[in-house]
């Protein structure tokens, strides 16, 4: 499994569904920051539910909010995430 | 006691998204239809009028706060900005927020308790703050700009009427400019199949219905909150019935005047309601038998219906009679007095 | 026109406390708690009332219902099913009932705060109706004994009270909100005598959203520790009898302690969290004292609403700092949430009659679980049992959703 457009439009409808946004997943960027300034402007109950929504959807364990700051940056980070996780789901993240 | 008035009104029903709406279902007598809701686990569907989805997307739903709250506080935030409708965004006016509600968040409450049985560990953080009572009344406080004084009551349906009072005393003590009381309700299967325990005739329906008091007769529509009864509660001294009749009692024969009751589908509920009105001959409106038993949200629609009756001058004065299905009953008579004209703004 | 949130009535009349009653995981009754809350014990355990295996946190503060409950006017049918909210209600109810010694009546409005009701009910109605679709036997009963306003009936029936009542939900201030709504009512000239309170019983809805949203602690609950690491829940109810002065004079009632301040405000910040710098809170403490007429010098002793996660406590400290200016260095401030937990709407209630029973008996509640105060805390934190002289109290209740409610107590010599 590698980084797709598909696997990335995946992972927007994802955030869509989950934090009920009120965006189309086209206008995500890949790149655009989740939180923070410039951001979609999500806040830590969104990332907690997106922590819960990507163990239901990837399996894929984030243990510490340490974790978390990195992998939630971007749509793109979590990408890569997915994939590392599917390469080798035993590994910690 | 210093006067109160009616300064804007609004409503979110199965008639649709404003007060006008509802006024014209209720003024034609013809109910909005009725849709099945799947019982799991049942064959026969319950029966449910849902607030159909708006023409247009209401631009409040863009505000942040709401993008993660239910139904009940898109309805809410409706009917709300309805009734403050004649209040200018820049307005410097303290607007005191009475929220009433008996159900509650029925919606994200059933997802997360389903979600929590199956697996605490994945269970959604983001639904359960939208689970609190409080958070139509937090999401509401958002929308507007100045609003020192927020509370949210919880009871029954006449809990409503108790939230007109709280309110008209916020402004007799000078606490708030305008005090907005507002009811709503949501639908899911669960909260429809306990009120088919309680009542098995009952039609279940949601929305909202809100109501703008003021102190000025300048910034009235038109509408003065005349009185309010003692809050008749259901106790061991008192039953429903006595109530009922104790509310009714606390009002004098009036001319030209409008009962919106609070019959519905259900005669055996409606049975203490039936006998104290039973002298009443003039004419009479039943909100719920046309939109359905929307708890606090119906409650506030009867409010809404007898405050339009007297502002469209068709009557001198309305009275909303709430005998609640468990906890009280208690009414309010609304009056005709000048109001400002349909251009001025607060 | 000069119009303050909190505008004084005309001549307000002063309001004391003639009846209080108490029940959390310290046991039930003024006496045990006093006890308790003087030591700094707390009262945690693995939570028995519902499945927490799968629950990232397993410990809350649950009570104990005594054997039989005490006698009251329910009717032997309304005593047989009482659920357990109504049973931890009543016990408070009838422990202030009893020493206010007031009589039956129709004219003593009841005012309560709560969040969740009968909440274990619900989710009893929520298994059955799941489970069992078709199966309708005890879920009219539930549906009816799981809204709040029948956990009110109770209070009115055992009591032989004709209300009304009136039920306030704003998150964990409900219970400080609901005494505060009744202060203004006896204040006012609106009511001689008014029954007043807070509750909430441990439901697994609400313990688990809490530990979905990882605020519950995984360790120790150390409100205003650097290390802190989340609330704790609890569980239980609080009752106060407030009346005029001159009612409790005629009445020859001992006299508890006077309310002589409260305040509510509005944080639009955040559904869950507070604004950082604390301002709503702090609007909260200056318009309560406003409204009891002192300045933040004249309090001694400050009941933080101190949650125990990292937010609250980082908020209210701002607050407290700013407000009490130059008596911050000296303000003995703690949270008792570290022995009983966070009961949410029963929170404000029982904080309110902690500040009670340390205005009463001149000490000072502490918080053993505190290891390094949070360098945030330009007050002294009470981490000792100690005596101490003390004329007023302030207790604050900051709630989910914004709703900040401060109330003020003075001694009654």
């Amino acid at each position: 499994m590698e980084i797709t457009t598909a696997l990335n439009l995946e992972i927007k409808q994802l955030l869509i569904e989950n934090l009920m946004l009120q965006i189309r997943a086209e206008e995500i960027g890949d790149e655009q920051p989740l939180f923070g300034p410039q951001s979609i402007g999500l806040d830590s109950v969104d990332a907690l539910q997106l922590v819960v929504a990507l163990d239901k959807k990837y399996g894929l364990k984030i243990q510490d909010s340490d974790a978390a700051k990195q992998i939630l940056q971007s749509v793109r980070t979590i990408a890569e995430a997915v994939v590392r996780h599917a390469a080798n789901p035993g590994a910690a993240l | 006691m210093s006067r109160i008035f009616v300064s804007g009104y609004g409503a979110v029903s199965p008639a649709g998204w404003s007060a006008g709406e509802l006024q014209r279902v209720l003024r034609d007598g013809k109910s909005p239809p009725i849709q099945p809701l799947d019982r799991p686990g049942w064959e026969k569907p319950l029966r449910t009028r849902a607030v159909p989805a708006p023409a247009a997307r209401p631009s409040f739903l863009a505000h942040p706060r709401l993008r993660r709250s239910s139904a009940i506080t898109h309805y809410a935030a409706g009917a709300l900005l309805e009734s403050l409708a004649g209040l200018r965004p820049d307005s410097s006016r303290h607007v005191g927020l009475i929220v009433c509600l008996q159900s509650g968040c029925v919606q994200y409450t059933y997802r997360f308790f389903e979600e929590v049985l199956a697996d605490p560990a994945t269970a959604s953080p983001l639904l359960f703050p939208e689970t609190v009572f409080a958070a139509p009344a937090s999401h509401l406080a958002a929308l507007l700009e100045n609003t020192p004084l927020v509370t949210t009551l919880i009871g029954d349906p006449a809990t409503f009427v108790q939230g007109l009072a709280l309110g008209a005393d916020w402004l007799r003590q000078n606490r708030v400019d305008i005090a907005v009381v507002v009811g709503s309700e949501e639908i899911n299967w669960l909260r429809a199949d306990a009120l088919w325990h309680l009542e098995h005739g009952a039609i279940i329906s949601g929305g909202a219905g809100a109501v703008a008091l003021c102190r000025e007769p300048e910034w009235s529509a038109g509408v003065e909150l005349a009185s309010v009864t003692k809050a008749q509660s259901y106790s061991a001294r008192k039953s429903r019935m006595q109530a009922a009749r104790a509310m009714r009692e606390e009002f004098r024969m009036a001319e030209n005047e409008l009962l919106c009751d609070g019959l519905g589908d259900s005669p055996r509920t409606d049975a203490p309601e039936i006998a104290a009105w039973q002298d009443w001959t003039g004419p009479r409106l039943s909100p719920k038998t046309i939109l359905g038993e929307g708890l606090m949200a119906a409650a506030a629609w009867q409010c809404v219906a007898a405050c339009a009756a007297v502002a469209e001058k068709r009557f001198s004065s309305a009275i909303a009679s709430l005998v609640g299905c468990n906890q009280q009953a208690m009414g309010v008579r609304f009056q005709a007095c000048p109001g400002r004209e349909k251009s001025d703004t607060l | 026109m000069n119009l303050s949130s909190n505008a004084p009535p005309l001549q307000p009349r002063r309001v004391v406390v003639t009846g209080a009653g108490i029940v959390t995981a310290l046991g039930a009754g003024w006496a045990k708690n006093e006890e308790g809350f003087r030591a700094g014990r707390t009262a945690f355990r693995r939570v028995t009332l519902f499945d927490v295996s799968r629950q990232r946190v397993k410990m809350a503060a649950e009570a104990d219902l005594p054997e039989r409950m005490p006698a009251t006017l329910l009717s032997p049918r309304q005593s047989a099913r009482l659920d357990r909210a109504s049973s931890l209600l009543l016990l408070a109810s009838v422990e202030a009932w009893r020493q206010a010694g007031w009589e039956p009546s129709e004219e003593i409005p009841v005012v309560l705060g709560t969040t969740s009701g009968g909440m274990p009910l619900g989710e009893d109605y929520f298994r059955q109706a799941v489970r069992t679709p078709r199966l309708h036997r005890r879920q009219a009963t539930r549906a009816f004994q799981y809204q709040a306003h029948s956990q009110g009936r109770i209070v009115l029936d055992a009591l032989g009270l004709g209300g009304p009542a009136t039920l306030i939900s704003n998150a964990c201030a409900s219970g400080a909100c609901a005494i505060g709504q009744a202060w203004e009512m006896v204040r006012g000239g609106g009511a001689e005598q008014v029954f007043a309170g807070g509750y909430d019983v441990l439901s697994q809805l609400v313990f688990a959203g809490f530990d979905a949203l990882q605020a519950l602690s995984p360790t120790r609950c150390r409100p205003f520790d650097k290390n802190r690491d989340g609330l704790a829940v609890g569980e239980g109810a609080a009752m106060l009898a407030l009346e005029t002065l001159n009612s409790a004079r005629r009445r020859g009632a001992e006299i508890l302690g006077e309310i002589t301040g409260y305040a509510m405000t509005i944080d639009r910040h955040h559904l869950t969290q507070p604004h950082p710098e604390g301002n709503a809170a702090l609007a909260a403490m200056s318009q309560a004292c406003a409204a009891a007429g002192i300045t933040p010098a004249e309090i001694d002793y400050v009941n933080a609403h101190g949650t125990g996660t990292p937010l609250n406590d980082g908020a209210e400290a701002a607050a407290i700092n700013q407000w009490a200016g130059a008596r911050a260095a000296t303000l003995p401030v703690s949270s008792t949430k570290a022995s009983v937990g966070h009961l949410l709407g029963g929170a404000g209630a029982v904080e309110t009659v902690v500040c009670l029973m340390a205005l009463r008996g001149q000490w000072l509640p502490p918080e053993l679980a505190l290891e390094t105060p949070d360098p945030a805390c330009r007050f002294p934190l009470v981490t000792r049992a100690r005596d101490a002289r003390l004329a007023t109290a302030l207790s604050n209740s900051f709630g989910f959703g914004g709703i900040n409610a401060t109330l003020i107590m003075r001694r009654w010599e």
